[in-house]
C-alpha cells in the first residue's frame, strides 16, 4: 500500500494527520468504532448508555478483551488514554477534543492562557486536576464518563484515535519516544505494528487475539513514497497493491486500458469553500458574495481542471452525514453573477478594491488552479484578482485571525473527524468556534439551531435542528460551497473484501473493513 | 642596450612575451570582433540570443492564443502537439495549439514564446552581476594577496557556508510577501537571491586563477618590465583566466534557470499573474516543472521547455567560447 | 603552515556562528510557528510547548532575567551575563558547542536533532559521494580528450552531454531514468529499506543523476582550463626543448588545468552531498535533505538551525582543505601567510 508522506509522529494522544490516524487504526481500537456505513458501531465496547440528560456515558467493554501480547484490557486502560490526552505534559493535538468531559480543559488548561504569567504549575495542582477529570473505570468492564454539557454523539467521538487504549507502563517509561519503537505498539486493533523503517516502510502482521477474530490479512505494508508518479510506475512493476493518485494522474490512468479499470474514486467526508474574510472588503457585502459563488463552475472545474477528484456541491455537510441538504442555490450561472455584482454596493467590477486570492503553494498543481478560477473570474464577472501562492505555514499563521485572515482563499474547507452534524456545523460556524471567529461569521439565528441540535437527546429531532441550520448556510454564502473531495486510488484485481468509506482518506477501507480485505495473488 | 647583455636568455624570454601583449593591447577590440566573427558556432549561439530576445520583445504579436486565457471545453485539456492523432477529438492535435495544451487548456506554444522573456531575464541578469562582483573581487583576492586576500576570502567563507537551497528558501518564506519580494512577480528577489549565493564561487575560481597566473614567467616578466598592478590584472591575468570565468558565466544562466524550475518544484517560484496582458504569465522553468507531472498526458508540456533551455545554454557556451578566443591576446597575434 | 591550518580551521567557528544568526533571523521573518496547525492547539496547550522547549525566552537577548536575578540580589556578573544571554539564540548556541543541536519540534521533542541527522546524513552523503566520484571520473577523462581533441566528433559529443546534464533538472532527469530503467529493465523503482544500508547498488542511479550537473561543469572546466594552458607560453617552451607531446599533457596540461577543477570541487562535493533535496524525494532515500526541507515548513526551529550549522561546517571544511590542496597541486602557489 503507497502513502505519499511519512507521518511525524504515531501516538494515539498526540496524532492529528490522516496519514497518522490510518496507521494506529489498525493497530489499535476505540470504545466504538464507524462501520462501512459510516455509522457508530460497538467495539472494544459492546454497549454504552446516557443517563436522561445526556451529560453521562457509560460504556460496557467486552468480555475477555485482550491485548495483541494477551494480556487483559480494561476500562482502566481506557481511562488512563482519556487522562493522558487532557494532561497538559502530553500537549496533543487533539486534546481539545476531549474538552466537553469534565475537568478536561481544566487539567489541560493549567499552564493558564495569560502569557505575562509564568507557564509553570505545582505538582500538587497538577495532582487535583488530574483526580477532578470526570471519567472513571467503575469496574474491569465500565468505563463511566461525565460531560460538561448534554452530547449525545459522544459515543461516535469514542471511535476515535485519543481513546486508543495505549498502555500506561510503556508509555510512562519513555513518553515522548515510545511509538518509535514497533514492540512497544501492544495494541488491541485488528493488526500488529511489527516494523517500523523511517520514511520508509511500516509493517502490520495480524493480531490473533482481536476480539472480532483474525483478519483475512497476515499482514499489510505501508510504503511510503513521496513522488506520485514513481508510485505509480511502481504499481506497474508490481510493487503496490493500492496506490493514491494525484489528479494529473487520473488521465493518465482513465486513458490506460489495464489502469483504467482499476481505477477507483469515492466522494470523502470533507467539504471545500471559497473561504472570505467577511470583515474586509469587499466581502463584507453578500450581493458580492452571491456573485462570486453563481459566476463559479463547479461541473466543469471537478470534471476537467481536477480530473474528476471532486464532486460539486452547494451545501455544507455533505451526503452521507446526519443532517445533509439538497440545494440548487447560488450554483453555476455567468448572468445572475454579473447582476448581482452590479446590484452591489460597488456597482459592478470597476468599483471593487483588489481583490488577493491566496492558496496554498505546497500542493501539487495548486497554482494552475488557481490560474484557471482566477480566469473564470477574469472572463465571466470582469474582475482581475491578484494571486498569492503562499508557503502552507505561512497559510496557517495567517489564518489565525480576521486581520490577517486573507481577503479570499482558493479553498478552505473541514474534513471531518467523526460523522455527526454537531462536528460539521457547531465546530465551525457557531459565532464562539475558533473557525468562524478567524474570519468573521456570526449568526445568531444559527447558533440557537445547532445548540437545540447538540443538546436534544432525540435523534430525528437533532437531524431537524441541523438541516434548518445548514439551509442559513446556505442563504448567507458566507464562502461559497464548492465541492466534496474524492479519494483517488489504483486497486490491484488482487485485493478483494474492502468496502470504502468517506472517512477513509488514506485507502479504501482501513476503518470499515480491515478484517475483511484480502488479497488473491495469482500465481 | 648596452644593459641586455648579461641576461641575454631570461630577457630574450621576456622581450618575445611582452612585444604580443603590447601588440595585442593596441588593437585588441577590433581584433576581437574579426576574430568572434570568424567563430561560426559563435555567431550562431549570438544569432540565436538575438533571435529570442526578439521572441520575447514581440511575444505578443508570435503567440497564436493568449497564454493565460483558455476555455478549456474549447481548446480541450492536455490536448496533443499539432502533428499527433487522438481518438478523442478534445485531445488530438490541430495547429491552433501547435504544441497541444496544458492542464488547464492553455496553449503551450504560447507559453513557451511569453516564457522566454522570464528565462533570458533570469539566465541574463544574475549571470552579469555574479560576474561583475566575483571577477574583481576573485582578482583584487588572488592579485593582492596578504590581508586583502584574506579578509575577502574569509567572507567568502561566510557566504559560502550557507546551504545555497537554505537560503533559497529562507528568502523566498521570509520575504517573499513583503514589498521587495512582491516587485515584478518575485523576479527581483530571485535575482538576489541568485546573485549573493552565487558570486562566491566565481570570486574563487577566479581568485585560484589570478594565483597561479601571477607566478607565471610571463607576468612576472611583465612585472620587471615596470607594468602596474591595474595593467598587469587587466593585460596579462585576466585575459588568460577568461576561459574558466566563461564557462562559469555560461553556466550560471542555465543554473538559474534550472533554480527557478527547482523553487518552484518545492513550491516558493515566482509568483503567477493571470491578467490578459500580463507581461510574465510563465516561465520555462515553471513549464518544466508542470511538465514532469503531466507528461504522460501531453509529453510537449516538458519537453518543448526543456528544448528549450538546452539550446539556450548552447548557445551561451558557443558565445563563450568565441568570446575566449577572441579576447585570447595570443590567438590574434 | 601548521599554524596556518589551525587558524583557518578556528575560522570555522566565527562563521558557523554567522550562519547560524542569519539563519535564524531569517526563520523566524518567516510567519508561523512549530505548532501552526489547521486545526488550532489551545492556547494553554502551546504555552506549555513553549515552556518545554523554551520558546517563551526572547529570540536574542535577556535583559528582564538580568533584572529578575538583580532584584533577587545577584550580582556575581558571570550569572548575569549568562541570564542576559538566557535567550533562544543563544541558549541554541550554547548548546551547539556543547554538541547538542536541540530537540526536533516536529516530534514534539521524541528525537534529537543529532539523532536525526547521525540516522540521515550517511545516506545523503553516500548519493553524494557517488554522485562525485562519478563526477570527476567522467567529466575529467571527457574534459580532457575533447580539449585535446579540439573541434572533432569527440568534443561536440561531449558537448552535448554536459549541455543535457546541465540543462535538465534533477527532478525530470531522475524521474526519466527510473521510470526507463523500470519499464525496460523491471528495475524496481521503489527500495526496500535494507537497499540503503550499506553502499549498494541502490545508491548508484541517484548518485549519477545528482552527478550529471556537476559532470558536465567538470568536463567543461577542464576542457577551458587545458586549452588556456595549451596555449600558455611555457609549454610551447617546453614543447621546444622536445619533452614528448605525452609527456607535455601529463606534467603540464593536466596539473596547470587542475587548479580551477579543485577550486569547484570542494563546494561543488558539498554542494552535492547536501544538495540530494530532490534526489532524495524521487527516489524516496530516507536521507538529510528532505528532512531539512520539511523542517523548514514546519518550522522545526531546531532542526533547521542544527542542519544548516552542521553543513556550514562540512561545507566551510571542504572549502579549507580545498585551500590547502592548491600547494600540493601547484608547488609555486605557496601558502605564505
Amino acid at each position: 500500500m503507497h502513502h505519499p508522506v511519512y507521518p511525524d509522529d504515531f501516538d494515539p494522544q498526540k496524532s492529528s494527520f490522516t496519514n497518522e490516524i490510518d496507521i494506529l487504526a489498525l493497530a489499535y481500537e476505540g470504545l466504538t468504532r464507524l462501520d462501512e456505513n459510516q455509522q457508530t458501531v460497538p467495539a472494544a465496547a459492546e454497549s454504552w448508555e446516557f443517563n436522561e440528560e445526556g451529560t453521562q456515558v457509560t460504556f460496557h467493554l467486552r468480555e475477555g478483551l485482550q491485548y495483541s501480547d494477551g494480556s487483559p484490557l480494561t476500562a482502566e486502560n481506557f481511562r488512563y488514554a482519556v487522562e493522558r490526552t487532557c494532561d497538559p505534559n502530553t500537549a496533543g493535538e487533539y486534546q481539545s477534543i476531549l474538552f466537553e468531559i469534565v475537568g478536561c480543559a481544566e487539567f489541560a488548561g493549567l499552564a493558564g492562557e495569560d502569557a505575562t504569567t509564568p507557564a509553570a504549575f505545582s505538582d500538587d495542582e497538577y495532582e487535583a486536576a488530574r483526580q477532578a477529570l470526570g471519567v472513571r473505570a467503575v469496574d474491569d468492564r465500565t468505563l463511566e464518563i461525565q460531560l460538561t454539557n448534554p452530547a449525545p454523539y459522544y459515543a461516535t467521538i469514542a471511535y476515535m484515535w485519543v481513546f486508543y487504549p495505549v498502555k500506561q507502563e510503556i508509555v510512562e517509561k519513555d513518553p515522548d519516544n515510545w511509538w518509535k519503537d514497533p514492540a512497544n505498539h501492544i495494541g488491541n486493533g485488528p493488526f500488529t505494528i511489527t516494523g517500523i523503517d523511517e520514511d520508509l516502510l511500516i509493517t502490520f502482521e495480524a493480531n490473533e487475539n482481536y476480539w472480532g477474530g483474525r483478519p483475512k490479512l497476515d499482514g499489510i505494508e505501508y510504503q511510503y513514497v513521496d513522488d506520485a508518479a514513481v508510485a505509480l510506475e511502481s504499481y506497474r512493476n508490481g510493487d503496490l497493491d493500492i496506490v493514491q493518485l494525484e489528479p494529473p494522474q487520473i488521465p493518465e490512468v482513465q486513458n490506460d486500458p489495464e489502469l483504467s479499470d482499476q481505477y477507483l474514486a469515492y466522494p470523502t467526508a470533507s467539504t471545500y469553500n471559497r473561504a472570505f474574510n467577511l470583515t474586509q472588503e469587499p466581502f463584507t457585502d453578500k450581493k458580492v458574495r452571491e456573485a462570486f459563488s453563481y459566476a463559479f463552475d463547479r461541473e466543469t472545474y471537478c470534471a476537467e481542471i481536477r480530473s474528476g477528484d471532486c464532486t460539486p456541491t452547494l451545501s455544507w455537510v455533505p451526503e452521507g452525514v446526519p443532517g445533509s441538504i439538497e440545494t440548487d442555490k447560488y450554483g453555476f450561472d455567468p448572468e445572475a453573477a454579473t447582476q448581482a455584482l452590479a446590484e452591489s454596493s460597488y456597482g459592478g467590477p470597476e468599483g471593487l478594491p483588489e481583490i488577493r486570492m491566496f492558496y496554498n503553494s505546497d500542493l501539487s498543481g495548486a497554482t494552475e488552479r488557481a490560474e484557471w478560477v482566477a480566469g473564470q473570474y477574469r472572463d465571466l464577472l470582469g474582475v482581475t484578482i491578484t494571486l498569492e501562492p503562499t508557503e502552507g505555514t505561512t497559510l496557517i499563521d495567517l489564518r489565525k485571525s480576521p486581520e490577517t485572515f486573507p481577503q479570499m482563499l482558493l479553498v478552505g474547507g473541514w474534513i471531518q473527524d467523526y460523522p455527526d452534524p454537531q462536528n460539521w456545523l457547531s465546530v465551525y460556524w457557531k459565532c464562539d468556534a475558533t473557525f468562524a471567529q478567524r474570519f468573521g461569521y456570526c449568526n445568531e439565528e444559527f447558533d440557537a439551531l445547532v445548540e437545540q441540535g447538540d443538546t436534544s437527546t432525540d435523534p430525528e429531532a437533532r437531524v431537524g435542528f441541523y438541516e434548518q441550520a445548514g439551509q442559513i448556510l446556505v442563504d448567507d454564502v458566507p464562502g461559497p460551497f464548492l465541492y466534496n473531495q474524492a479519494a483517488t486510488f489504483v486497486v490491484s484485481p488482487e485485493v478483494t473484501g474492502y468496502t470504502p468509506t468517506a472517512s477513509d482518506v488514506e485507502w479504501p477501507g482501513y476503518l470499515g473493513t480491515p478484517l475483511t480485505i484480502d488479497v488473491n495473488r495469482a500465481e | 642596450m648596452a644593459t641586455v647583455a648579461p641576461t641575454a636568455p631570461a630577457l630574450d624570454q621576456q622581450a618575445e612575451v611582452s612585444l604580443s601583449r603590447v601588440r595585442a593591447s593596441r588593437s585588441l577590440r577590433s581584433d576581437a570582433w574579426r576574430q568572434f566573427r570568424r567563430n561560426k558556432m559563435a555567431m550562431v549561439g549570438l544569432g540565436y540570443l538575438i533571435f529570442l530576445s526578439f521572441v520575447a520583445i514581440f511575444a505578443p504579436a508570435i503567440a497564436p492564443n493568449n497564454p493565460v486565457q483558455t476555455d478549456v471545453r474549447v481548446a480541450g485539456k492536455y490536448r496533443q502537439a499539432a502533428w499527433i492523432e487522438n481518438p478523442n477529438p478534445a485531445k488530438s492535435g490541430t495547429w491552433d495549439y501547435p504544441l497541444g495544451t496544458d492542464g488547464i487548456g492553455r496553449d503551450v506554444f504560447s507559453r513557451l514564446v511569453y516564457g522566454t522573456r522570464i528565462s533570458l531575464v533570469v539566465g541574463f541578469i544574475p549571470m552579469v552581476v555574479i560576474l561583475l562582483i566575483g571577477v574583481p573581487i576573485g582578482l583584487a583576492a588572488g592579485f593582492a594577496g596578504g590581508w586583502l586576500d584574506n579578509a575577502l576570502m574569509r567572507l567568502t567563507d561566510i557566504v559560502y557556508a550557507f546551504p545555497a537551497l537554505l537560503f533559497f528558501i529562507i528568502m523566498q518564506i521570509s520575504l517573499g510577501d513583503t514589498g521587495f519580494g512582491r516587485l515584478l512577480n518575485g523576479l527581483v528577489l530571485l535575482f538576489v537571491t541568485l546573485s549573493i549565493v552565487n558570486w562566491t564561487g566565481v570570486a574563487r575560481l577566479v581568485r585560484g586563477e589570478t594565483l597561479a597566473l601571477k607566478e607565471k614567467e610571463f607576468v612576472e616578466a611583465a612585472r620587471a618590465s615596470g607594468a602596474g598592478a591595474g595593467r598587469l590584472i587587466t593585460r596579462h591575468i585576466l585575459p588568460n583566466a577568461l576561459g574558466p570565468i566563461i564557462v562559469a558565466g555560461a553556466f550560471i544562466v542555465p543554473g538559474a534557470i534550472i533554480a527557478e524550475a527547482v523553487l518552484t518544484y518545492l513550491g516558493i517560484g515566482l509568483r503567477p499573474d493571470v491578467n490578459l496582458n500580463a507581461p510574465f504569465p510563465t516561465s520555462w522553468g515553471q513549464m518544466i516543472q508542470d511538465g514532469q507531472k503531466s507528461y504522460r498526458n501531453q509529453s510537449w508540456i516538458l519537453i518543448a521547455p526543456s528544448v528549450a533551455v538546452a539550446l539556450i545554454t548552447l548557445s551561451f557556451t558557443f558565445v563563450g567560447d568565441g568570446l575566449r578566443d577572441a579576447l585570447d591576446p595570443r590567438e590574434n597575434a | 603552515m601548521f599554524g596556518y591550518v589551525l587558524r583557518r580551521t578556528l575560522w570555522i567557528v566565527p562563521v558557523v556562528v554567522t550562519v547560524a544568526a542569519v539563519t535564524f533571523f531569517l526563520m523566524y521573518r518567516a510567519p508561523g510557528g512549530p505548532w501552526s496547525q489547521e486545526k488550532p492547539l489551545p492556547a494553554s496547550t502551546v504555552r506549555t510547548l513553549n515552556a518545554k522547549f523554551g520558546l517563551d525566552k526572547p529570540l536574542w537577548i535577556n535583559p528582564e532575567a538580568v533584572q529578575a536575578k538583580r532584584d533577587d540580589g545577584v550580582n556575581n556578573p558571570l550569572t548575569l551575563g549568562r541570564a542576559y544571554l538566557d535567550s533562544q539564540f543563544f541558549n541554541y548556541m550554547i548548546g551547539v558547542f556543547r554538541f547538542d543541536l536541540g530537540p526536533s519540534y516536529a516530534s514534539k521533542g521524541a528525537e534529537t536533532v543529532q539523532s536525526v541527522i547521525i540516522q540521515k546524513f550517511p545516506v545523503s552523503a553516500k548519493i553524494g559521494l557517488v554522485g562525485i566520484i562519478f563526477a570527476i571520473v567522467v567529466g575529467l577523462p571527457l574534459g580532457v580528450v575533447s580539449a585535446l581533441r579540439q573541434n572533432t566528433w569527440i568534443d561536440y559529443a561531449s558537448l552535448f552531454t554536459s549541455t543535457i546534464g546541465v540543462s535538465v533538472p534533477t527532478f525530470v532527469s531522475g524521474l526519466l531514468l527510473l521510470l526507463f530503467l523500470s519499464q525496460n529493465f523491471g528495475v524496481s523503482p521503489v527500495r526496500r529499506p535494507e537497499a540503503w544500508e550499506g553502499l549498494g547498488r541502490a545508491y548508484l542511479l541517484p548518485g549519477i543523476v545528482l552527478g550529471l550537473g556537476t559532470m558536465s561543469y567538470i568536463a567543461r572546466l577542464t576542457r577551458a582550463s587545458m586549452l588556456e594552458v595549451k596555449r600558455q607560453d611555457y609549454l610551447r617552451t617546453a614543447r621546444a626543448k622536445g619533452v614528448a607531446p605525452q609527456g607535455v599533457v601529463r606534467s603540464h596540461m593536466l596539473r596547470n588545468a587542475l587548479i580551477p577543477i579543485i577550486t569547484i570541487l570542494g563546494p561543488a562535493a558539498a554542494d552535492l552531498v547536501t544538495g540530494s533535496i530532490i534526489i532524495e524525494t524521487i527516489f524516496s532515500a530516507p536521507g538529510l535533505g528532505r528532512e531539512f526541507v520539511d523542517s523548514i515548513s514546519k518550522r522545526d526551529y531546531s532542526m533547521i538551525m542544527g542542519t544548516a550549522i552542521f553543513y556550514s561546517v562540512l561545507i566551510a571544511i571542504a572549502n579549507v582543505t580545498v585551500d590547502l590542496s592548491y600547494g600540493f597541486i601547484d608547488p609555486r602557489i605557496r601558502v605564505r601567510r
